[in-house]
């Protein structure tokens, strides 16, 4: 218990420091969209807004870090600025809701199996070239988890991949949340409880009734797992395997969690249940190995009504994989519009960011895709990436052998 | 899809008129011929009509048809006409390309570790047909338009034997399947060097070490050859002067000394043995004596390994060499000057760093896959880059895109890699080709694979939109003028 107050109290410390060091930054205004008057507004031959709207050769009208309005016929503000994007296509800047990124090696603790309070946004290193590759491929926003090792491994942190100046506040999306739970062989150790699987739903299950009557148990409360049994905090179940979802199953309706599955490898046997239960997937990552039955599922889990979003496994993988695990999924009867939305809208919502990203909707942040084409097709290249209504990323010029009709930076 | 019986009868005269018109006007209809009814194919005559066709061969035709008899393209034309035993295909609104080749595959070939593979090996001994897991993965990649497949043996270093190309036919025996028994020949560089620092010199070295020995084997069956010629020569004139000895002795007894002259005479001749010759002359016991000195050449001992080496030597095949680093692959073009052999290069993942060196020693390249992910992959490809594929096309060194030959299921996700290039600096015809005409022309195969062009086998797929798309589906399937994959059919 002592480790975990330590821990709350750094977290707190480096919260108010990274505050003030915002503060500091935002006053002394290196930050030029927000004092920039002139109004932009891009045109593409198709903007994707993430919320299954495809509008052909329309405008996004940005003002200062966020949207002001989408559509073919927007009324332009006078003096704006129209840049000309061609037969490029715009999506929104697209999200995966579960990597490591910044935090590998950082986000790992393996003394106590019921670590809530442990916090990845106090690990990850914002200055870490992995999200200049993250961006790269079009990412924009991210989770960054605490590690497997634990039952409880504590919460996730959203971030942006970019941010209009170094401070956190750009970069911070979304603080404390969602909780990473686990049942997997990760978090069995061998020197220290849970060693087996059955010890493992035991410890488990014993943690979510202790929160739930604390008093009872006359100990200290983690406020983290209370808000979690009272369905006020979300959490992300990883579980490679489904061997493991009836009791996650049985405890989400005992308790009326709020959760996310990661990770589910042999989820075609279980799509009729996982939607009965409601429980949304993050799949992934996809690739030229993976099972048939296996990128069946995105689109059958479509069909059923439940909502995916797709994970590159960055930065074990490419972040590039994104996009191709949609692309899979897409080959194997996903629709486009359905996994546009779940690398957009629907990995927004299960990352609890969505009021800020997620779709072009007016009031949203401005965080943008260029592609050349479809976002769908592999052919199709990432040309810009736009975070806050800034440029971050102008495209990479494949170490000078682009074609000549590459546009390059 | 609609397939429709023959629509137009020989006898339509009117049809025939405006044939007759449309020629006389230098026009674009030409006829396809009718099907004889006594024709041998038992595969009834195609005709693929009103599709986009990307011929590979530098004429596309927006909308086309193409006419197949007897399993290979008879003609391709923006106009034919179906005559009676034709059957029609209606391919309007899609896109008709050659069967896409996977240049380096692990379909069909009995999964094992990397260690087993020799010289002497054939990887056609290792393909199996029969087992369930390989026909799913066989019909998935003919589902995603692959029609052959070069499979190389799982060498992890040095020389690893015969390579094949197959075509993936459902439901046929391994032999039927066969393009090309004898591909190439493999080896591989670096591979099994992961975590192990010594083990790559001793890679190359083995490669190198292989080669050598196999010329020096090939110097060693020259001696033999000259020796034997010679003793077989000595042989001969021996027998000669023996039976000019014989006859002196029958016939000349009285006159003594002329045999000697004669055996003499002859013997100059042979300026190696003509002391020897002399002498034998001289008593008949000493002659004896002789015979036993005159020594039959050994035979170096055959060695089928070299054999096979010698056969990539002489340029009879080409030797196809797996390798990814920089560093391995310009100690493998030093090789190459030393021992000239028709090099083709697989991975080549480092290959974006030594374009030069590469295209000044003519190497072609299998590259791929494009679809890697993993970063946490071994040494070999940490240095992946999405270009790869247009650093070479910028360096005009020719490329076939394939995957990687590890894994069976890689195949079925070839358009994918090519789209991929696509992305990073590839021009779509040239990510097609590298799938199609470039990867049989690396093969050796082009002359009856990787474009539709009369005479050439009619290995096709008909796709429902772009081929290189993600949600592209496949609509047909024909490999040797056969439907063999239709879905729902």
């Amino acid at each position: 218990m002592k480790r975990t107050i330590k821990l709350r109290i750094f977290s707190f410390g480096t919260a108010f420091f990274m505050l003030l060091c915002c503060l500091a930054t935002a006053e002394s205004g290196p930050d030029g969209s927000r004092k920039s008057p002139t109004p932009v507004a891009l045109k593409a031959a198709k903007v994707w807004t993430g919320t299954g709207q495809v509008h052909d050769d329309a405008l996004v009208l940005l003002r200062g870090r966020q949207i002001a309005a989408v559509g073919k016929d927007i009324v332009l503000p006078a003096g704006c600025e129209v840049i000309d994007l061609g037969s490029a296509q715009i999506a929104p800047g697209l999200i995966d809701p579960f990597t490591a990124l910044g935090a590998v090696g950082q986000n790992i603790e393996i003394i106590d199996p019921i670590h809530p309070e442990a916090t990845a946004e106090d690990v990850f290193d914002r200055f870490h070239r992995d999200f200049e590759r993250a961006l790269a491929a079009g990412i924009t926003s991210v989770v960054i988890t605490p590690s497997l090792d634990n039952l409880v491994g504590g919460t996730a942190v959203a971030v942006k991949t970019a941010g209009t100046c170094a401070c956190s506040r750009c970069r911070v999306l979304r603080r404390g949340g969602p909780l990473l739970l686990t049942l997997s062989e990760a978090a069995q150790k061998r020197n220290r409880a849970p060693t087996s699987r059955i010890g493992a739903i035991d410890l488990f299950k014993q943690t979510l009734a202790r929160a739930r009557t604390p008093a009872v148990h006359g100990e200290t409360p983690s406020p983290r797992i209370e808000a979690l049994v009272r369905g006020e905090l979300d959490a992300y179940f990883y579980a490679s395997w489904r061997y493991n979802l009836d009791t996650v199953i049985g405890l989400r309706k005992e308790y009326g969690l709020k959760l996310t599955l990661v990770g589910l490898s042999d989820a075609w046997e279980m799509i009729d249940e996982l939607a009965a239960a409601g429980m949304p997937l993050i799949l992934g990552p996809f690739n030229a190995l993976t099972a048939e039955r296996e990128l069946c599922v995105p689109g059958r889990a479509q069909a059923a009504g439940l909502e995916i979003a797709f994970t590159s496994g960055a930065p074990g993988f490419k972040p590039e994989g994104l996009r191709s695990s949609a692309a899979l999924a897409v080959r194997y009867g996903l629709e486009r519009d359905a996994a546009l939305q779940a690398m957009t809208l629907h990995a927004a919502k299960m990352a609890g960011i969505v009021e800020r990203v997620g779709s072009l909707s007016p009031g949203k942040d401005a965080d943008m895709v260029v592609f050349s084409g479809d976002p769908l097709d592999l052919s199709s290249k990432v040309l810009r990436v736009y975070v806050n209504g800034t440029p971050v990323y102008a495209g990479a010029c494949c170490g000078g052998c682009c074609a000549e009709s590459e546009v390059c930076p | 899809m609609n397939v429709t019986p023959g629509l137009f009868s020989r006898t339509n005269t009117p049809l025939l008129f405006f044939l007759f018109l449309a020629i006389a006007l230098g026009g674009t209809l030409s006829i396809a011929p009718s099907a004889a009814a006594d024709e041998a194919g038992d595969a009834k005559p195609l005709l693929i009509q009103g599709g986009r066709i990307l011929t590979m061969a530098g004429v596309d035709f927006e909308r086309g048809d193409l006419f197949i008899r007897k399993g290979r393209v008879a003609a391709v034309a923006p106009r034919l006409r179906a005559r009676r035993g034709v059957q029609v295909i209606d391919a309007s609104g899609k896109t008709v390309v050659p069967g896409f080749i996977d240049a380096c595959s692990a379909l069909l070939r009995e999964p094992g570790g990397r260690s087993g593979s020799r010289a002497t090996c054939s990887v056609i001994d290792a393909i199996n047909t029969f087992s369930l897991q390989q026909k799913r993965g066989l019909e998935a990649a003919l589902a995603r338009g692959v029609t052959t497949v070069a499979v190389f043996p799982q060498a992890s270093s040095g020389v690893g034997g015969y390579a094949a190309a197959l075509r993936l036919i459902p439901d046929a025996a391994p032999r039927e399947l066969v393009v090309e028994e004898k591909l190439a020949l493999h080896a591989a560089v670096g591979l099994g060097s992961y975590g192990r620092p010594f083990h790559r010199l001793g890679e190359i070295e083995n490669l190198r070490g292989a080669l050598r020995g196999a010329k020096e084997y090939e110097e060693a069956l020259e001696n033999y050859t000259e020796e034997l010629e010679e003793y077989e020569k000595k042989l001969k004139e021996r027998a000669e002067k023996d039976d000019t000895e014989d006859q002196d002795k029958e016939t000349d007894t009285k006159k003594n000394g002329n045999g000697k002259r004669a055996g003499r005479t002859k013997s100059r001749d042979n300026n190696n043995n003509d002391k020897k010759a002399e002498s034998a002359t001289k008593n008949d016991a000493a002659k004896d004596k002789d015979k036993d000195e005159l020594k039959k050449p050994k035979k170096p001992r055959h060695d089928p390994a070299k054999e096979r080496l010698l056969e990539a030597l002489d340029g009879e095949i080409p030797l196809f060499v797996e390798v990814h680093r920089a560093a391995d692959v310009i100690n493998l073009l030093d090789i190459v000057e030393a021992y000239p052999v028709k090099l083709v290069l697989i991975g080549c993942t480092e290959g974006f760093l030594v374009t030069s060196e590469l295209a000044g020693a003519g190497v072609k390249v299998v590259a791929g896959p494009a679809f890697r992910e993993t970063e946490l992959e071994r040494n070999e490809f940490r240095n992946h880059v999405p270009w790869f594929a247009a650093a070479l096309a910028k360096a005009e060194i020719p490329f076939a895109l394939a995957s990687s030959g590890r894994l069976a299921g890689e195949t079925r996700h070839l358009t994918l890699n090519a789209a991929q290039t696509v992305a990073h600096g590839l021009t779509e015809r040239q990510a097609l080709e590298a799938i199609t005409i470039e990867a049989a022309r690396l093969l050796g195969l082009d002359e009856r694979l990787g474009s539709l062009e009369k005479g050439k086998d009619a290995d096709l797929v008909i796709f429902d939109g772009d081929p290189l798309s993600s949600a592209a589906k496949v609509e047909m399937v024909i490999i040797q003028g056969r439907i063999v994959y239709q879905p729902g059919a």
